[in-house]
């Protein structure tokens, strides 16, 4: 069976893969990109996370993917052609400390961030219990709160994206899996049930599966599952405006507009797959009532589970692999908030092997091998 | 309990007898109209029996409680909840 | 209640989790001993719910039986989480019998969400249970025998029914003859009722259905007109009819969200409640140890379900190595003999259970389809044509299914819709999780494990 050929094959259409295939698609116009996802449109990790950007991380890489990310949030509808918007809502982020210890590091991460112009700044515990009253004030000893911060939807994301990468011509294509990926001449051929793929070049942003596919080309990366558990409250009466993170109960908190509460509660555990598991709410309810003892009598109307990505260094992977025309990018749970400057740098690396922005070199696949890996301390995870 | 007596909705006097429930007791008092929406629509009771929580209202205070599977008492108050107005009481 | 009984007489420690403050589920209400005034339905009718219940009565003290209590969550690993009172438990139980029967399933059209239209089941449990009159002046309107029954209890108990319309004759039934002897007692009890609203003047409509309901804040009038055999409004025959109550009824919905979370095969059939648990004559899913009994397990009536209760009672009672078909077989042969005389009764029910696809088209772009979310047909259609087709690409898209009923009053009707648009109804039903009933984080935080083994 005689092979389609493109220039770009990308494989999974998350926010990382529209992303990229919407940059490269207008760095240069004419470029045949196929973006394939083995699911159906917003059902992997994009569609299940908490909705939410921040700029508030204490390393500088952090700080400037989610920088230039939250501009691109703030002009998406005009970007992207779409009327309708993204239900860009930026009410802030207010990240919690229950210990002397985690203000610490609060204060230090705040003082990195002014390095970079973001506007956060720190709160007394009254100053954060005067903000969300529902607080409890066991144990709270201060936060910082960034005004810029926010949610979008991200279904809206998704869907601007995706119609915007058709407008420019990319093939998008759900319900295709790829089984296997082999060298073929200068590039690649992936095998897909309906017939073979070949690309120039390829694009892994299938996040915690990435490993599955580069074990096909002999390569590996320490890419583990990442499972997450959420809460979906009934609609209740308005009383968190910002998102809350709270570095002890490893808890954001998320109102929406139609008035529930979303929590995401972080448990470290195995895992890959999307299912509520039987132990999850007896484990969240007491944490969730410590830190918002106000949603005490609130009925939880849903759970869902959703999978990211872990590293070992707790930082995202961007760039080409020992495989010349290889690429990942991996987003280790922040990939909804970085998606467009990911998008960006990758366009510009993979159609002009710009090597410049400095997050390729200290977010490089090839690092797990000089063994030099920095924490992000601002981490939300248990 | 005594087997009738008096409940308000909306602030009105309404007969209701022990052992009803208050969507029935309001329904035979002629409401229908137990809440009104986010987007203003008027709802009412509509399964009966539990599962569409339609009929949803705030009784003594306490928002979201279905009046069709919540028996009558004494002195009960019921309050339409308007959108999320009246989830207050949480 | 049959499975409890059979479960105590074969000594099995037997516990009954019911959300109802009585036993009896839907067929068998009871109202509050404290209600005066009586039932309308007929004699035979009555006999049996007396009759059952008495048989449960006798057995309660000897089992762990939980009023007012609720489910929220099974899980794959045997767990069932319920919640009672202000707090939760989790329990392990060697077999777990589901039998959550069905719920009612409506046919969306515009206004069809005013204060007054109302499930014609729900609007029976009112008389039935609460000993009132569900509204002053009402129009029945649905298919199969339920919406002549409720229209004629209701004019029995003294209300007034201006009119019955029914998308398919009764005498549809007559084309199962066979079937029909073999019910004929439920038969006789079906002819007293159609006289009831025969000797009553009451007008009955045969083949029209609502296709809009009026009123500002609540239903004052109902149009209804009249469709041919693909559903399709025959234009001209548009009739306006004053009411307070619509008591509406398409057909039911087995309530399977639990049995399916326990990770059961599950299978679809719209006759008899869409998303089924698969199952065998003794009720086993897919799952060891789960089982399904009743309407939940298939639409089949009252009569079979009492039948299916014991024996998949008498089944779930033996050790998962020991059931032995030939002997439960032989031990069961009169109960299993009795369910299947009246399954074959119920062919000739199903005929006027029928629905034509194009019926779905009476669901025009402006009427509201999830009612918790208001989101309008158009939505839905509009998401079809992009592409989303399955039940959870629809919900991430248009939030059809994310509001507080959990998609029960709205996911038939997508599904239906799907089918009409794209010539194919979702295979899968939407992914089933917790919370089958919402429960408060404090009742969580309270909870009890279950027992160590």
């Amino acid at each position: 069976m005689t092979a389609e050929k493109f220039d770009v094959l990308i494989i999974g259409a998350g926010a990382y893969g529209l992303s990229c295939a919407w940059w490269m698609a207008k760095r240069r116009s004419g470029v045949r990109i196929l973006v394939v996802d083995e699911g159906e449109f917003a059902s992997g990790a994009s569609g299940r996370n908490g909705a939410g950007f921040r700029m508030q991380w204490g390393l500088d890489l952090n700080i400037r993917l989610c920088q230039e990310s939250t501009s691109f949030f703030e002009t998406a509808a005009e970007q992207l052609d779409y009327p309708r918007g993204i239900e860009l809502k930026q009410d802030g982020y207010l990240v919690l400390a229950h210990s002397e210890k985690a203000l610490t590091t609060l204060k230090g991460s705040l003082e990195v961030q002014h390095r970079y112009g973001v506007p956060s700044e720190l709160l007394s515990a009254d100053d954060c219990i005067k903000m969300v009253p529902a607080l409890g004030r066991n144990r709270l000893v201060g936060g910082t709160y960034c005004g810029k911060d926010g949610t979008i939807s991200p279904f809206l994301l998704l869907d601007s994206l995706l119609k915007a990468c058709r407008r420019e011509k990319v093939d998008v294509r759900y319900g295709t899996r790829v089984e296997r990926l082999e060298r073929n001449g200068g590039g690649f051929r992936a095998s897909v049930s309906n017939g073979p793929i070949e690309a120039d070049k390829i694009l892994l942003c299938t996040d915690w599966a990435v490993p599955e596919l580069l074990a096909s080309l002999g390569l590996s990366l320490p890419v583990k599952s990442l499972p997450k558990e959420a809460i979906v409250t009934v609609p209740c009466a308005p009383r968190v405006k910002p998102i809350l993170i709270s570095l002890e109960h490893h808890i954001s908190v998320n109102q929406v507009n139609r008035g529930s509460i979303v929590f995401v509660v972080s448990r470290a555990r195995d895992g890959k797959e999307i299912a509520s598991t039987p132990d999850f709410l007896a484990f969240a309810a007491p944490k969730i009532i410590d830190f918002l003892p106000g949603v005490a009598d609130v009925p939880v109307l849903r759970t869902w589970g959703g999978v990211s990505s872990l590293t070992p260094d707790m930082q995202p992977i961007l760039g080409e692999t020992e495989i010349e025309g290889l690429y990942v990018a991996v987003s280790s749970f922040r990939g909804l908030m970085t998606s467009p400057a990911v998008g960006r740098i990758m366009s510009a690396l993979i159609l002009e092997n710009d090597t410049n922005d400095p997050v390729l070199t200290k977010l490089s696949p090839r690092r797990f091998q000089t063994g030099e890996l920095i924490v992000e301390p601002l981490l939300n995870q248990e | 309990m005594p087997s009738e007596f008096q409940i308000t909705f909306e602030g009105r006097s309404i007969a209701a007898r022990e052992g009803q429930s208050v969507a029935a007791a309001l329904i035979a008092a002629g409401e229908r109209c137990l809440r009104i929406d986010e987007a203003g629509n008027p709802k009412g009771a509509v399964c009966g029996i539990g599962f569409c929580w339609e009929c949803r209202c705030s009784i003594d205070g306490v928002p979201d409680i279905r009046a069709c599977m919540t028996p009558v008492r004494p002195g009960m108050i019921v309050r339409r909840q308007r959108g999320l107005d009246g989830c207050n009481d949480r | 209640m049959a499975a409890a009984i059979e479960g105590v007489r074969r000594g099995c420690r037997v516990t009954v989790i019911d959300e109802g403050p009585r036993p009896g589920g839907q067929i068998y209400r009871q109202a509050h001993p404290a209600l005066p005034g009586e039932e309308f339905a007929e004699p035979a009718e009555l006999d049996r719910k007396h009759r059952l219940l008495s048989a449960f009565q006798a057995v309660v003290e000897r089992i762990d039986y939980r009023a007012e209590a609720t489910v929220y969550a099974v899980f794959p690993n045997g767990e069932i989480h319920l919640a009672q009172g202000d707090r939760t438990e989790v329990l392990r139980p060697d077999a777990m019998i589901v039998a959550t029967g069905v719920r009612e399933q409506a046919i969306p059209f515009p206004g069809w969400t005013l204060p007054g239209v109302m499930f014609a089941g729900g609007a029976q449990s009112l008389l039935k249970a609460q000993r009132v009159l569900p509204g002053r002046n009402a129009v029945v309107a649905g298919c199969g025998p339920l919406p002549l029954v409720v229209a004629a209890q209701m004019l029995r108990a003294g209300g007034r029914v201006a009119a019955v319309a029914s998308l398919r004759s009764l005498r549809t039934m007559l084309r199962h003859p066979r079937s029909l002897w073999r019910g004929r007692s439920i038969l006789l009890e079906g002819l007293r009722y159609e006289r009831t609203v025969r000797r009553a003047g009451v007008p009955e409509l045969m083949g029209y259905v609502p296709v809009r309901a009026i009123g500002g804040e609540r239903l004052e009038a109902v149009a209804l007109a009249r469709v041919d055999r693909e559903g399709r409004v025959v234009p001209g025959t548009e009739r306006r009819i004053a009411c307070d109550l619509l008591a509406i009824n398409y057909g039911f919905v087995a309530n399977s969200e639990l049995v399916a979370m326990s990770g059961a095969e599950m299978r679809r059939d719209p006759l008899i409640g869409g998303w089924l648990p698969v199952t065998d004559d003794y009720g086993r899913t897919s799952v060891p140890g789960v089982f399904a009994a009743g309407d939940g397990a298939g639409l089949r009536g009252a009569l079979v379900a009492e039948c299916d209760g014991t024996i998949v009672g008498a089944a779930a009672s033996l050790s998962p190595t020991a059931v032995d078909g030939a002997a439960l077989r032989a031990e069961l042969a009169e109960t299993i003999a009795r369910r299947a005389r009246h399954l074959d009764f119920q062919q000739a029910v199903r005929a006027t259970l029928r629905l034509p696809i194009g019926i779905w088209r009476l669901v025009t772009d402006d009427t509201i389809v999830c009612r918790c979310e208001n989101v309008h047909s158009s939505e839905i259609r509009e998401a079809l044509e992009s592409g989303h087709r399955s039940l959870n690409a629809l919900k991430r898209n248009v939030r059809s299914g994310m509001g507080w009923c959990g998609g029960r009053t709205c996911l038939h009707a997508i599904a239906s819709l799907a089918e009409l648009a794209t010539g194919e109804a979702p295979s899968e039903m939407m992914t089933p999780r917790p919370m089958v009933r919402p429960v408060p984080f404090a009742a969580i935080a309270r909870q009890k494990k279950a027992a160590a083994e």
